[in-house]
């Protein structure tokens, strides 16, 4: 026979222990995954289609909506379409980090599982509400941020489209790519070989960015006017996705010019860690140039983004 | 524990029934999930075995004999995927070979989930013969039920990969080494070195092995062992090294090598190079509690708390009783070799989980890599359990044996909820613990792992795409891999004509893997598409998994 797992006094009383906390494990499961305790916390369908009705009809085009629950997106069925882009990262989304989202006067919408949370939220990221609308048993605050920042006369990935010239050029010959929307230029018939609007990670949070992978052997030149008053030129610059790992170690080459002259140059760092820089501008430039360059161009998902300001 | 060889009739019943309820309940659901990232580079060297096979024959019916086994041959069919050993897709190429290119009876990817299925039957026959010779007929009966009712289990028995078979040899060649020092047998001895054998040709987890239980016998040794009559000294030492260890030198290390012909050629600079693969691999981020484990070190934690919140509360509480066991029994045994066996029952079980806690070894995914030995612990933990049951009960052994039996189908009885609404993403679950799925996720763990979650959305998928659409499938972001999406076309799982492509600019479906380090992804197609509007999603208890999009601009 096997030996006895409870003979002995001490076996006896842990055997005893083990066997009531399985019993209480029957329980246990039987009432967390019977009773619909799983599925608990979810929003109810009423709060879903307020969420995305309260959207469908405020929602302005540049306003950005921040969800507090990241898991339970049914909400999205019924938005219209145009509406984003959605952030699911409410919990950790900083004052900061919101107003530098922002690109100008756009709004932010909190779709909230409670009112509970709202004065939590309010005060974090030091809102002024503007509007505040019951939306089921959840709520939904439309605000604009107080986080002081500087007045943007121009914005890489919202004026993307604005951009005076975008081309790749070798030499004496320039091939300009092709505007296919407001926010996007094709450049070859390469699905990858745009200048346009997309979403990466800097440093942890995620932004509007510019995607604009090189092309070895020739230099991606995207030229923008200059609005007036602008002072100072705000630039940042990450490798998307996993490219920062890549074992292509060439760097992409930067290069800024305004009215022709050096404003800014390196190389792009092979970490997944965003390069910022920042520089004043001489008073009454005309045109600001973004040159890109690469030896090898496997993996080089380079994507900006930054802004001109107004002050300094 | 005590080893006890009673293999009686019943016993080729109620084998027999578990592992055939086993492998029908694996292979009948097949289809239930998508094919993870894994099996999409396993059915490809599939289809590369397939093809080896097919040329043997051609140069058999050539007289080519030598041809066969030409370096250039073994080459061409055996260098795709030679960072692991071939043995399981030796055995996914053959089943391939048979059951759909000669009999046509299976696609080539089910082919390759049959002898999944068909390891996830020897699995519930292990844990049977475990249950029974070192338990009793009702641990043997009720741990394999128990085993295959964690969704984890249950989800990972389905694919062709490696994971389960490793699981199979692991287990195996622990329970083998016991009975190698209970029963003092050579033809045990010589069985564990062909399991660790075959073993070592599925995946290199076990190559621990050894070490850990020669480490573990060199300390019974040098505090007891060596006291016997003859085995002091420096002969004595070597004659004192029990017959396992020399036949995983003399069976082991030939078979293993006869099993991978690669390895003929440049012997020295392929296993350097295997080695090196598997000595820097990456880490596969993975979120745990908020934070993305992204370079080490790891927490220790990790593993532990995995295992914790991802295995359901009744099965919990069995490992927590079979560590109890071992641990009572290496304490209060007399015997030396009763000790070692309850130590290596210790290290079976537990030493998959500490390797992966060490803070420098990276995380690979989700709970696979370390539930190896989750059999040795369960099974004893059901024995604790049974026992403690029949002690409570003062009346006549069929009572108690109605009172366990109740008690445990109870048991099983509360595991179906979680099993089905884990049926299509096991590797998805949360216990109780944590608050389930929805728990998990406001607690920011890792989703779901390995890019295989849109069965839910293939129908949307065939139903509206368009002919000749195209499918961004995310692969780079813990989406789904090309092949895989191959084989689930092959499978009859994806229409035809719909093409996969990893640039969102070019697609006019989207499939959105949900994960924290990928949120942006989901921005990424509504602005290439227009919309953020789903066309289909997968959820449990309301927590998506994934989603499907569909390009309106």
């Amino acid at each position: 026979m096997p030996r006895s797992s409870t003979a002995g006094k001490y076996s006896g009383i842990i055997g005893k222990i083990f066997l009531v906390l399985f019993v209480f494990s029957i329980v246990s499961t039987f009432v967390f995954w019977w009773s619909g305790l799983s599925d608990r916390n979810a929003l109810d369908e009423g709060t879903e289609r307020k969420f995305a009705g309260i959207l469908n009809e405020n929602f302005r085009l540049g306003d950005l909506v921040f969800t507090e629950n990241d898991w339970d997106l049914d909400f999205l069925k019924y938005l219209n379409k145009g509406i984003f882009p959605v952030f699911l990262d409410l919990k950790n989304t900083t004052e900061k980090s919101v107003a530098m989202m922002k690109n100008g006067e756009e709004r932010v919408f909190l779709l909230l599982k409670s009112e509970n949370s709202r004065e939590f939220y309010v005060k974090k990221l030091n809102l002024k509400v503007l509007k505040t609308f019951k939306a089921g048993r959840g709520q939904v605050i439309m605000a604009d941020t107080m986080f002081k920042t500087v007045k943007r006369t121009l914005v890489f990935p919202r004026d993307i489209g604005k951009a005076k010239k975008v081309a790749f050029v070798s030499g004496e010959k320039s091939e300009d790519c092709r505007k296919v929307s407001e926010t996007k230029w094709q450049c070859s018939d390469e699905t990858w070989n745009y200048v346009g609007l997309t979403t990466a990670f800097f440093n942890g949070q995620q932004k509007q960015a510019v995607w604009a992978h090189p092309v070895a052997g020739k230099t991606l030149e995207i030229v923008f006017d200059v609005p007036a008053n602008s002072r100072k030129l705000y630039f940042n610059s990450v490798f998307a996705e996993s490219a920062y790992r890549s074992k292509n170690r060439a760097p992409v080459n930067v290069e800024i010019l305004a009215d022709g002259e050096d404003l800014l140059k390196y190389a792009s760092p092979f970490t997944s860690k965003v390069t910022e820089k920042n520089v004043k501008l001489s008073e009454n430039i005309k045109e600001i140039s973004i040159k890109l360059t690469v030896s090898d161009d496997r993996q080089r998902h380079f994507v900006f983004n930054g802004y001109l300001s107004d002050e300094l | 524990m005590n080893f006890k060889n009673r293999f009686e009739k019943i016993d080729f019943l109620l084998a027999a029934a578990v592992a055939v309820f086993v492998f029908l309940m694996i292979f009948m659901t097949n289809g239930s999930f998508g094919f993870v990232r894994d099996e999409g580079f396993y059915m490809k060297a599939a289809n590369h075995m397939a093809d080896w096979y097919e040329s043997i024959g051609t140069n058999i019916s050539n007289g080519e004999f030598a041809k066969i086994f030409s370096k250039k041959e073994i080459d061409k069919y055996f260098n795709y995927n030679s960072e692991h050993p071939p043995f399981m897709k030796e055995l996914f190429g053959l089943s391939q070979f048979i059951f759909a290119r000669k009999l046509g009876i299976l696609s080539a990817p089910m082919s390759a989930r049959l002898v999944a299925a068909l390891f996830a039957a020897l699995t519930a026959l292990m844990i049977y013969l475990f249950g029974l010779f070192f338990f009793s007929r009702m641990t043997a009966a009720l741990s394999p039920v128990l085993f295959f009712m964690m969704p984890h289990i249950f989800f990972h028995s389905h694919l062709a990969c490696f994971d389960m078979p490793i699981l199979f040899f692991w287990s195996s060649t622990f329970i083998l080494y016991i009975i190698c020092l209970k029963t003092k047998k050579t033809s045990v001895h010589a069985l564990t070195a062909l399991f660790f054998a075959f073993g070592m040709a599925t995946k290199h987890n076990v190559l621990f092995i050894p070490i850990v239980l020669f480490v573990s016998w060199l300390f019974f040794y040098a505090f007891s062992y060596r006291k016997e009559a003859g085995k002091g000294g420096f002969t004595g030492f070597f004659k004192a090294i029990p017959k396992v260890f020399w036949f995983m030198a003399v069976i082991s290390l030939p078979v293993y090598f006869l099993i991978w012909p690669r390895m003929w050629f440049n012997t020295f600079n392929r296993l350097m190079t295997y080695a090196e693969f598997h000595g820097k691999h990456v880490n596969y981020l993975n979120y745990y509690f908020g934070t993305p484990l992204k370079n080490g070190p790891f927490p220790f934690s990790f593993p532990w708390a995995m295992t914790f919140f991802t295995t359901p509360t009744p099965q919990l509480v069995c490992f927590f009783a079979g560590i109890f066991y071992f641990c009572r029994d290496f304490l209060k045994s007399d015997g030396t070799s009763e000790k070692e066996a309850a130590f290596a029952m210790i290290s079976g079980s537990l030493f998959p989980i500490f390797l992966i806690a060490w803070p420098s070894v990276p995380i690979f995914g989700g709970i696979k890599h370390w539930f190896t030995g989750y059999p040795l612990m369960l099974t004893a933990g059901v024995f604790v359990i049974e026992e403690s049951v029949k002690n409570l009960i003062k009346t006549d052994d069929f009572k108690k044996n109605l009172v366990a039996a109740a008690v445990f189908t109870l048991a099983a009885v509360s595991l179906i909820s979680p099993n089905i609404k884990f049926a299509k993403r096991g590797a998805a679950f949360y216990n109780e613990l944590i608050g389930g799925a929805q728990g998990a996720a406001e607690a920011r763990m890792q989703r779901n792992f390995w890019g295989y979650d849109m069965i839910d959305l293939a129908d949307t998928l065939n139903r509206e795409a368009p002919k000749n659409a195209k499918l961004f499938i995310m692969t780079g972001y813990e989406g789904l891999n090309p092949n895989s999406f191959r084989f689930m076309v092959d499978a009859g799982m994806i229409r035809s004509d719909i093409k996969a492509t990893n640039t969102i600019g070019e697609a006019d479906f989207a499939l959105f893997f949900y994960e924290k380090q990928n949120e942006h992804v989901l921005n990424n197609i509504a602005y290439e598409f227009g919309t953020v509007r789903p066309l289909a999603v997968s959820s449990t208890d309301s927590v998506f998994y994934s989603a499907l999009f569909r390009r309106e601009k």
